[in-house]
């Protein structure tokens, strides 16, 4: 042989070595929690890098473990709802669709990509106002609408398009992948590093960083966070250049689409600690968000007359102040106490999922002090409701004057 | 289409490799030269297709308005020769000027006379800068005789050549017309290939794993600087390393590549870097760096202006303006203006001190520190060159200029002296990650001064046009010489060793990012 000809048959394969190694430590140390092939505590067991990249994680993660039930919604349900036990108890294949910051338009696409992957018989779906806000962008830079089964408009996607072949490269041969397989390995034993379950549950835990400077300080930094951005961005449901139809289509779409396929779809509208509510009402959101309710009530409503032989679908509103809603805050300083219902104002812990399916399905035990919590409501009921809710701000700020008052002077 | 992507790394190159040695095999050898014109259109017409029309209405001017000259000097019309080149110059600056310059044009004559004229917004044809000048240089020298004619198609490929025609080498036409001409040239060969195809992965490899690694660096405190923040010592000084790092290696790197993309056909193109930071003066610099640039400015512009023919203030005020001229053939931009003068300035320096000083001493410690000053220099040039507004310049400067406030107290009296000059002691003190940049900026130093470049470690195969094996390997420090391993060949090890610098460029490549060069 050439000499010139071994040289480029060494160097040819010395590449393809190369790049299978990088595929195997991607597939072995599997950073993202897809193919989950081997697990080894303090080695890869948690997957700390699958933070930054949800929307691509579960798309393949589903792929493989073929859900039946899945529940959607953003980081709320992805920290609140747990379906590793719901799974268990239910003895059912349930899938977290948490996908962090999500919009309804991606949820409405993620349930579409489950149902090309198996049938599904039940979907919850969790509603955030925020979610339908259109002065955000529709999509995260993270969101790949080739990495999906279908497209919009329910065609298949083509398995060898040009964007899911360089999506695939990015996951098995590249430099990102490679370095976060490096920071899976060595963030195994962090008590902060955070983990998705093959469930797509994320189980948080109370760390150091809970313990430093203690509830109150982590919960006044997120509703600054919120007062921030609501004060940026406002709140708009209608048209915009990034959704050209508006939010509540795909909401419509998705209550469409559940009855044409047969799936029994359940909604509920998050239980927001009642400081996310007083900030809806300080920035001057909270016309906005009655008035959401009253559209996805009215959807809804329209989607029973369509179908009069049918069982209604259910809507259970937790957004109120109730017993879980009301929980205090700890005062500054505080950093032994430990709250039982919320890990700051807008993420609820995994045992407020717990009472949420409790009331939605009518199932169990309530825990003790965990009630009244949740309404379910109709179009026949709304007005009733929103008043009522109205009504028990009013009293809740009668009653938590000072508290309300320091939310007011922190966030300001 | 950039060459760092998988499309051209995967799609594109091999493409147009399997056709043009399937072409030659089959006995077209002609044929095979027009496939890769072909090859060069579509590369060409993947940024914009709309483009296609502007380069190739410019080679049909050109090549009608060169066969004219011809003719014209055949038939000794001296006159006719002149008009036709002087045509030729105004029409490709004309169409320079409209896409790259009109709107600064206009932006400064509206600043200056308080007016508001609009062009809207004229998109810059990749490249252009780079086919006029070849064109330009093609007339020129037809005029004065210098070459023969050449068939159109050789003449296509003579603009159009894909590996150097968006960022060069800037070719000169009596390199590439005799190699193009010659039927030998495109024998498809093995060893063409195996030197070509490593030639390009050390290029690969210097742009997406050093070059774009020095970007992490350098970007932020530039963009700081431009959003108007407040920076200082430790963080400027390593930007303003690392930029001139990301420079050098993100261009030389682009340059390799074409270099080894043109060997894989055959096609040996004319370096364009001698390991321009081993420099010891700004002329020994800018006979290292972008050297196709450097000989076109010195005979299309510098020599034209008078040169040194006219006496040692001309030749000063030549040098200057040809920099001048050079700065803003980077871009149309005052902070491009900025560089060019500094350089100018420079050289006018350099020349003096020369005239002054006669030769310099050459001992080792004398080439080291000149080397130094050398270096910093060109790194103080480098950031009206990166900053994308003047104020953003002048941001880095003072940055730079901003001591930690812990020094004001050790340089006692000297510390007002500074003072009056405009340095300041507001800065931060060093952190431990600063120290260890210094310390990784002294390794490169070392590196870029002392390792072989990729034409010197190719030596054995011939890597350019017109190569001195000589001269090149006269450069390197005797010990390095005796080290045999630095020095390609076909071996099995070197196989290894470059396939492992391609996987780990291929892995990196997944972040694509445009070489710097683009932008000319």
């Amino acid at each position: 042989m050439d000499r010139n000809a071994k040289y480029l048959a060494i160097l040819t394969a010395t590449v393809v070595i190369a790049g299978l190694a990088s595929l195997a430590v991607n597939v072995v140390v599997d950073p993202y929690g897809i193919h989950r092939v081997v697990s080894i505590a303090g080695v890869n067991a948690i997957k700390p890098a699958v933070e930054t990249k949800v929307r691509l994680t579960k798309a393949y993660q589903m792929i493989r473990t073929k859900p039946e039930i899945v529940v959607l919604g953003n980081s709320r349900v992805e920290s609140g709802i747990d379906t590793d036990l719901a799974s268990e108890v239910a003895k059912r294949n349930i899938f977290n669709v948490g996908l962090p910051g999500s919009t309804i338009y991606e949820l409405y696409r993620y349930l579409q990509h489950a149902q090309a992957i198996r049938p599904l018989t039940r979907a919850v779906l969790a509603l955030d106002v925020y979610s339908f806000n259109t002065n955000w962008a529709r999509t995260a830079n993270d969101y790949l609408e080739e990495r999906l089964r279908v497209h919009p408009d329910g065609s298949r996607v083509r398995y060898l398009n040009l964007n899911r072949i360089r999506d695939l490269r990015n996951l098995y041969l590249s430099i990102s992948s490679l370095d976060s397989a490096r920071f899976t390995v060595l963030n195994q034993n962090q008590d902060w590093a955070s983990d998705r379950t093959d469930t797509g549950f994320n189980p948080m835990v109370d760390a150091e960083y809970y313990f430093d400077r203690g509830y109150h300080h982590v919960f006044f930094r997120k509703a600054q966070g919120y007062y921030r951005n609501s004060q940026r961005r406002g709140m708009n449901f209608a048209p915009s250049d990034e959704w050209p139809e508006g939010a509540m289509r795909y909401f419509r779409d998705i209550v469409a689409f559940c009855r044409r396929e047969g799936i029994a779809l359940r909604l509920y509208i998050h239980p927001y600690h009642a400081h996310v509510l007083e900030i809806m009402r300080m920035t001057g959101i909270w016309s906005q968000f009655e008035d959401w309710k009253r559209q996805v009530v009215a959807i809804v409503a329209e989607d029973a007359d369509r179908h009069p032989d049918s069982p209604p679908i259910q809507i259970w509103d937790f957004s109120g102040y109730n017993a879980v809603t009301t929980e205090p805050v700890p005062p500054e300083g505080d950093v032994a106490s430990v709250m039982r219902w919320y890990w700051e104002a807008s993420h609820y812990k995994k045992a407020v999922g717990t009472e949420i399916v409790k009331v939605m399905y009518q199932v169990g035990v309530p825990a003790p002090g965990a009630r009244p919590f949740g309404v379910r409501i109709d179009d026949s009921t709304i007005e009733q409701h929103l008043a009522d809710i109205r009504a028990m701000g009013q009293q809740y700020r009668h009653d938590r004057a000072e508290e309300v008052a320091d939310l007011e002077a922190w966030i300001r | 289409m950039l060459f760092n992507t998988d499309e051209f790394v995967f799609m594109f190159l091999p493409a147009t490799l399997l056709g043009y040695f399937l072409l030659f095999r089959f006995g077209h050898a002609k044929l095979s030269v027009a496939w890769i014109v072909a090859a060069s259109l579509f590369y060409y017409g993947w940024w914009n297709p709309y483009y296609v029309l502007l380069v190739v209405g410019s080679i049909l001017f050109n090549y009608v308005v060169g066969q004219f000259i011809h003719q014209a000097r055949r038939g000794d019309r001296g006159k006719s020769v002149r008009a036709l080149i002087g045509l030729g110059v105004v029409v490709n600056l004309g169409l320079l000027g409209y896409y790259k310059y009109a709107n600064f044009f206009l932006d400064s004559l509206n600043t200056v006379l308080a007016t508001d004229y609009h062009l809207g917004t004229i998109i810059l044809p990749i490249g252009i800068s780079f086919f006029t000048f070849q064109q330009i240089a093609y007339l020129v020298d037809a005029g004065q005789g210098e070459m023969e004619d050449s068939g159109f198609l050789e003449y296509c490929l003579f603009v159009l050549f894909f590996p150097q025609l968006v960022a060069g080498p800037i070719v000169h036409h009596s390199e590439m017309l005799p190699q193009f001409a010659k039927t030998e040239t495109f024998v498809p060969s093995f060893s063409n290939f195996t030197a070509g195809g490593t030639i390009f992965i050390i290029g690969l490899f210097k742009k997406v794993v050093i070059a774009d690694n020095f970007a992490l660096v350098a970007t932020p405190v530039f963009e700081a600087a431009e959003a108007g923040e407040f920076i200082d010592f430790a963080q400027t000084w390593e930007a303003v390393f690392a930029y001139s790092m990301q420079l050098y290696f993100d261009f030389s790197g682009y340059s390799d590549m074409a270099i080894g993309i043109a060997r894989m056909f055959g096609v040996r193109l004319p370096l364009n870097f001698q390991s321009p930071y081993k420099a010891t003066g700004i002329i020994d610099f800018w006979r290292r760096w972008h050297l196709t640039l450097s000989r076109f400015l010195r005979d299309y512009v510098y020599i034209p202006l008078g040169g040194s023919r006219r006496g040692r203030t001309r030749r000063f005020i030549n040098l200057f303006l040809t920099m001048v001229i050079g700065g803003m053939w980077h871009g149309a931009g005052w902070n491009f203006l900025l560089w060019g003068a500094l350089h100018g300035f420079y050289l006018v320096v350099n020349q003096g001190w020369r005239t002054l000083m006669g030769t310099p001493s050459d001992t080792i410690w004398a080439r080291t520190a000149a080397r130094l000053f050398t270096f910093i220099v060109v790194m103080l040039a480098w950031v009206p060159f990166r900053a994308e507004t003047f104020a953003g310049a002048i941001d880095m400067y003072r940055g730079m200029a901003t001591l930690p406030h812990t020094w004001q107290g050790p340089f006692g009296f000297l510390g007002d002296i500074f003072v009056a000059v405009g340095v300041s002691f507001e800065g931060r003190g060093f952190t431990d990650a600063n120290m260890a940049g210094f310390f990784w900026m002294f390794v490169w130093l070392i590196i870029v001064w002392v390792m072989p470049n990729t034409q010197q470690i190719m030596a054995r195969c011939e890597p350019a046009f017109a190569f001195d094996f000589d001269r090149q390997m006269a450069e390197i420090p005797d010990l390095l010489k005796r080290a045999k391993v630095l020095f390609w060949r076909p071996s099995p090890t070197w196989a290894v060793v470059v396939g492992l610098a391609f996987a780990a460029s291929l892995v990196s490549m997944t972040k694509i990012s445009e070489f710097l060069y683009y932008q000319f």
